[in-house]
């Protein structure tokens, strides 16, 4: 489903990202670790195509998404790390709006709430304003949205950071059953615990480079920890 | 794109738009703007219209005050009785003139009319209270027949009286920035860009639906309660001419406001933080509402100078004195003019009555001249602001208003031109019956020459339409593309 290959970009003189080769299938959860400026938040965005590679090219269902921008966009779901919502909509006319800049059109509002019951969103919270919406709430909006729309793929960009443990748990159990539905998850994250705990796939990037790719079930929770720490170095 | 998914974009946008509370109170605030100006309009309009109404009662009244010279059974001793002291004067004045063309001829204040308003006169003041009022038949005077003729700023484009077409070419640019300065840079700021780009398919399209629907809303508001408070106007001024005018009207500030809509996309395709695309819109709105119409009024008005009322009177009065020393030639060329008239030697005074016949003719002549170059200004005015209307869509708004609505300074060159060969008219029609030496009788009180002041305000100027047009369109376009060049040049 999403596929990169010889993936290089360079800004300027600094090298982001280095002959990245990936191929993350359907159903399975990819989870890229490394320090910050390692590379994996430009690898998301190639894939969203908001800059395009200087070398190699990144295919999204065998599609570019520089040539193929609106098909690939509709494949594709994305949770950035900050989420930030419109404050003066609801959590069910944002999800209706974003579905819609999307190109759903046909949503009705039982779909939506549901699409919200299942990421998770309390009830009494679906018509109250997002100004007044924590961040894991914001999430779940979100995650919400790539459910109606039945993406195919969904980016994610450090999704946890500044959720507390619960809303964690809960985000990557959604995550979890979105794999087992059949969605290419390509996630970028620090939360090592997590990782271990809901990745397929784990792969470990430095200065630009995919340093290492292993199964998660291959590995315990200390050796990743440990892992990650010497090849981030 | 398609017309269904145009339309559920927009929809989509509208729902947004209008959860930023600053769109209904900017509707509010131009809705509240709107009603305020047609109401003055309105008031405006009523009385012209009642104006024009009591100039037709006092007409009929001089008619009737004329033909009671003939007949007292036109004005019956009841009726008479009503008459104030004034009124009664003027009577026993016209009684005595009412038979001799020479003092008919000079009998000022038989007719007076007025340029009507056009049933969507109130849509724009032209000139503002600078309107032309009246005209008064003055005998042998030209120059004083036209009252109020002066209009200091022909233009007014950046500051004017309180009317429709300031309120959509100043105000209403004003609120398109309000609402759509930071279209784009707000989700920036906000933190939501990355997610609404991964979710659109074409942020030009995004961005312009945007646009659209904030300054649709505006113009939306302003042409509907211009429509309908337009149709509560009495139905009887109502005529397919006005309905066509109202129509064009409402396109012309669509036209403007896609101006506006097509700028605010190009501010928003630059990149640039809230407050930086909030200056530079509001420098554009300087130069292009402010700083373009008033160098440009400074230009004409030094390319073109406009004299003075008191000069125009001053300058009759140079004419006469002129004239006066050529009384001699004057007369000569009058009685080689013609050589039917024969002298009584035994009534001196029909020598001097001839002669002054003679005098008016040539006073009147070079006077029309001189006037004549007059009205040739401002039509040389107006023909300097068609050609630089191109400066400023401003401009090409306001031109294309005052056509609309019957108040541009070509209806106003128009009504002069009209009225002063109606003084020609009727001062000839006494004299050829002065100088055939006959007496003036009921038929010919009857068959006054009159005035249909009606229609003026109706006629369409297409060449200056045109440009104005042209203008707006051309504007829009030089947006739109460089819009588009922004968009496609990697500033996404």
């Amino acid at each position: 489903m999403l596929e990169a290959r010889e993936l290089t970009k360079i800004y300027g003189t600094h090298v982001a990202l280095r002959g990245l080769n990936l191929e993350i299938p359907s159903g399975e959860i990819f989870c890229l670790l490394g320090a910050n400026g390692a590379g994996k938040s430009t690898t998301i965005k190639l894939f969203l195509n908001f800059i395009h590679p200087t070398s190699g090219s990144v295919l999204v269902n065998g599609l570019d998404p520089q040539t193929h921008s609106s098909q690939t966009k509709s494949l594709l779901g994305y949770i950035p790390e900050q989420v930030t919502l419109y404050p003066r909509l609801s959590g069910l006319e944002n999800l209706q709006y974003f579905a819609n800049l999307a190109g759903e059109t046909n949503l009705d509002r039982q779909r939506l709430v549901d699409a919200l019951s299942r990421a998770g969103l309390p009830p009494e919270a679906i018509d109250r304003r997002v100004a007044n919406y924590s961040k894991g709430m914001r999430q779940k909006v979100v995650i919400a949205l790539s459910l109606v729309r039945r993406v195919k793929a969904l980016l994610l960009d450090e999704p946890t950071s500044g959720l507390d443990p619960q809303a964690a748990h809960e985000f990557f159990k959604v995550l979890r059953r979105l794999g087992e539905e059949g969605v290419a998850v390509l996630m970028a994250s620090h939360d090592l615990y997590h990782v271990r705990e809901s990745a397929t796939r784990i792969g470990i990037m430095r200065q630009g480079v995919l340093v290492e790719s292993f199964l998660a079930a291959d590995i315990s929770h200390v050796d990743l920890e440990h892992r990650a720490l010497q090849l981030m170095q | 794109m398609n017309v269904r998914s145009a339309t559920t974009g927009l929809r989509r946008e509208w729902r947004l738009a209008i959860a930023d509370p600053r769109v209904p109170m900017m509707l509010l605030i131009i809705g509240g703007l709107t009603l305020l100006a047609l109401l003055a309009a309105s008031q405006r309009v009523s009385h012209r219209l009642e104006r024009q109404q009591d100039l037709e009662s006092y007409n009929a009244r001089q008619r009737q005050f004329l033909e009671s010279a003939y007949t007292e059974s036109s004005l019956t001793n009841s009726s008479a009785s009503e008459l104030t002291p004034s009124e009664q004067d003027r009577r026993l004045q016209l009684q005595m003139s009412a038979r001799s063309p020479d003092l008919m001829r000079f009998t000022g204040g038989i007719w007076w009319t007025i340029l009507p308003a056009s049933p969507i006169a109130g849509l724009s003041m032209g000139a503002g209270g600078e309107w032309p009022d009246h005209y008064y038949h003055a005998g042998p005077s030209q120059t004083q027949t036209l009252r109020r003729l002066m209009r200091p700023n022909p233009l007014l484009a950046a500051v004017g009286a309180f009317d429709l077409t300031l309120l959509v070419g100043a105000m209403l640019p004003l609120g398109v920035i309000i609402l759509t300065y930071d279209v784009a840079a707000a989700e920036r700021e906000q933190g939501r860009w990355e997610l609404v780009r991964s979710h659109v398919a074409s942020i030009p399209r995004l961005i312009v639906a945007r646009c659209l629907v904030r300054t649709g809303a505006l113009a939306v508001v302003i042409i509907a309660l211009t429509a309908l408070c337009s149709l509560m106007f009495p139905t009887g001024q109502w005529d397919a001419q006005a309905m066509r005018n109202l129509f064009a009207w409402s396109a012309w500030v669509s036209g403007y406001v896609m101006f506006w809509t097509a700028l605010a996309v190009l501010i928003n395709s630059l990149q640039l933080s809230s407050a930086g695309a909030g200056l530079l819109f509001l420098l554009c709105w300087c130069f292009l509402v402010l700083a373009v119409p008033s160098l440009l009024e400074r230009g004409i008005n030094g390319a073109i100078r406009m004299a003075p009322e008191s000069e125009l009177v001053a300058m009759e009065d140079e004419v006469r004195i002129q004239a006066e020393q050529e009384a001699d030639a004057a007369w000569a060329d009058f009685q080689r003019q013609h050589p039917e008239i024969k002298l009584d030697e035994d009534n001196p005074q029909q020598e001097q009555m001839l002669r002054n016949v003679a005098l008016s003719r040539v006073i009147q002549s070079r006077v029309q001249i001189q006037i004549a170059r007059y009205f040739q200004r401002f039509v040389d005015r107006e023909f300097l602001l068609d050609r630089w209307q191109l400066l400023s869509p401003l401009l090409a708004w306001r031109t294309a208003a005052d056509q609309f609505a019957g108040t541009s300074l070509r209806h106003f060159v128009s009504f002069s031109e009209k009225t002063a060969a109606f003084h020609t008219e009727y001062v000839s029609y006494f004299e050829s019956k002065s100088l055939a030496g006959e007496e003036v009788l009921l038929s010919d009180i009857q068959a006054i020459p009159s005035f249909d002041a009606a229609g003026l305000q109706t006629h369409l100027y297409r060449q200056s339409l045109l440009l104005s047009a042209a203008t707006l369109m051309l504007w829009t376009t030089a947006c739109g593309l460089l819009s588009w060049r922004c968009f496609h040049g990697g500033a996404r």
